[in-house]
């Protein structure tokens, strides 16, 4: 392992490998293990609570209603609110074929609220908040930095901290919400950019011919978000773009590296975080 | 399927580059330039076989020779080079050279190297410096300096071959 980098290991989604993603259980296992950093994903429901998810929509295949029935059809968390949500649905209870070894525990949604303060318990733990807004499934920018922040500015933790978005308007808002509310916000935007319409493989094969060839970069996306650094899958992570990114003050976070042999490389690269679902793996 | 490409166009222009002067001296399978295939793409090819398979394909690297004596310029798909080379110990096949390396025409960095040619072999050992600069962010305040190895096939060592 190369000397001089110490990248924070993050749970993803509260250590997905291990218990249900984004729950309750992964969430308080996650801060009792100790490990270096907590990401997870948070979306709003139609009363504005922030509330641990994925996705804008519940999991068709890891949640049921709370008579443990199957959901049968799509539905937006946006279009429930809180105490619907928390009374009508479980999720968790469904082995996920994703992370086959992971406990299996049927809970209600956790809200950030909770989160918050059960992080009271962790003041050293990075706080790794994603968000992404999907136009039409998702509230506005605005409402999201609004609602998340303020709560996330109430709770005051000393906590080491990060929001990370899918999209630059996202980052846009948090940023204008720190400006406003005079508070330092630390943003990451992701990149490459993933659409549902185009091939994963080929974003990642363009974005790869494109940094190669020198038309785009982690700095210049960053900028251009007006983003404090990237977050960047692991498959086109280059080693050198990094160094000069995080050289220029850009932070760097690498996401969703899974096995052993990368994870430990990784942790020699100069990068600031690494996001797996299996933080263990990186003891 | 890029290789094959780059080839047939490269075929395909050889009149074109003879009646110029330009001459097709080699091609690099292991580039020096920009250096980072063999430093971190390579050692995370058993993990990661399709970005360090990619990033392999990027710096293949065709060299031609320009009609100045010792002048030559690569092209891949990652960068290009304008090299210059002379011999150090010309009846053991080793030279010295200097380069010029650039992302689509941007100066990005140099090299300097030792090489040694054996028939249609050309190894080279060196050190390139790498600035982080791009078209999209053009500040050349951050470097890095790598060892760098070259692995090239082409004309036979033997001049006028």
């Amino acid at each position: 392992m190369d000397a001089g980098y110490d990248p924070v290991v993050e749970a993803h989604r509260g250590a997905a490998g291990y218990w249900p993603q984004n729950s309750r259980a992964a969430m308080l296992g996650s801060i009792d293990a100790g490990y270096g950093g907590l990401e997870f994903d948070l979306v709003l429901t139609s009363d504005g609570v922030p509330v641990l998810s994925h996705d804008p929509w519940l999991h068709e295949d890891l949640c049921t209603t709370s008579g443990g029935d199957a959901l049968g059809e799509r539905i937006f968390i946006q279009d429930l609110d809180l105490a619907t949500l928390q009374a009508d649905y479980l999720c968790g209870g469904v082995v996920d074929p994703e992370n086959p070894d992971a406990e299996v525990v049927a809970e209600t949604t956790m809200t950030f609220d909770e989160l918050l303060e059960a992080m009271v318990d962790a003041p050293d733990m990075l706080f790794h908040i994603d968000i992404k807004y999907e136009p039409g499934e998702t509230p506005a920018p605005e409402v999201f930095a609004a609602e998340v922040m303020t709560r996330f500015a109430d709770a005051d933790l000393p906590n080491p901290w990060f929001v990370s978005a899918n999209l630059p308007e996202l980052v846009l808002a948090f940023e204008d919400w720190g400006d406003a509310n005079d508070f330092e916000v630390d943003s990451l935007v992701t990149w490459p950019r993933f659409t549902p319409d185009t091939s994963d493989a080929m974003v990642a094969i363009g974005n790869e011919l494109g940094s190669a060839a020198g038309v785009v970069d982690m700095v210049s996306v960053a900028e251009a978000a007006g983003a404090d650094g990237v977050s960047v899958p692991y498959q086109v992570i280059d080693r050198q773009l990094a160094q000069f990114t995080r050289n220029q003050g850009y932070f760097v976070a690498v996401w969703t590296v899974n096995d052993q042999a990368m994870l430990q490389a990784l942790q020699g690269w100069p990068i600031d975080a690494v996001v797996t679902d299996y933080p263990e793996l990186a003891r | 399927m890029i290789v094959a490409s780059f080839s047939l166009a490269l075929l395909l222009l050889a009149p074109v580059a003879d009646a110029a002067g330009v001459r097709f001296q080699r091609v690099d399978l292991i580039s020096e330039v920009p250096g980072t295939f063999v430093n971190y793409d390579l050692p995370m090819f058993a993990m990661n076989p399709v970005t360090s398979g990619l990033r392999w394909v990027e710096q293949i690297q065709v060299v031609v020779d320009l009609p100045v004596d010792g002048l030559s310029t690569g092209l891949s798909l990652g960068a290009q080079s304008l090299f210059y080379e002379q011999p150090l110990v010309e009846s053991a096949g080793l030279s010295w050279g200097l380069g010029l390396q650039t992302d689509l025409l941007l100066p990005k960095g140099f090299l300097a190297d030792a090489s040694w040619r054996y028939k249609r072999l050309r190894i080279g050992l060196g050190g390139c410096i790498t600035s982080g600069a791009t078209w999209a962010n053009p500040n050349w305040s951050a470097w890095q300096l790598l060892p760098t190895v070259g692995v090239g096939i082409g004309r036979s060592a033997a001049k006028n071959d």
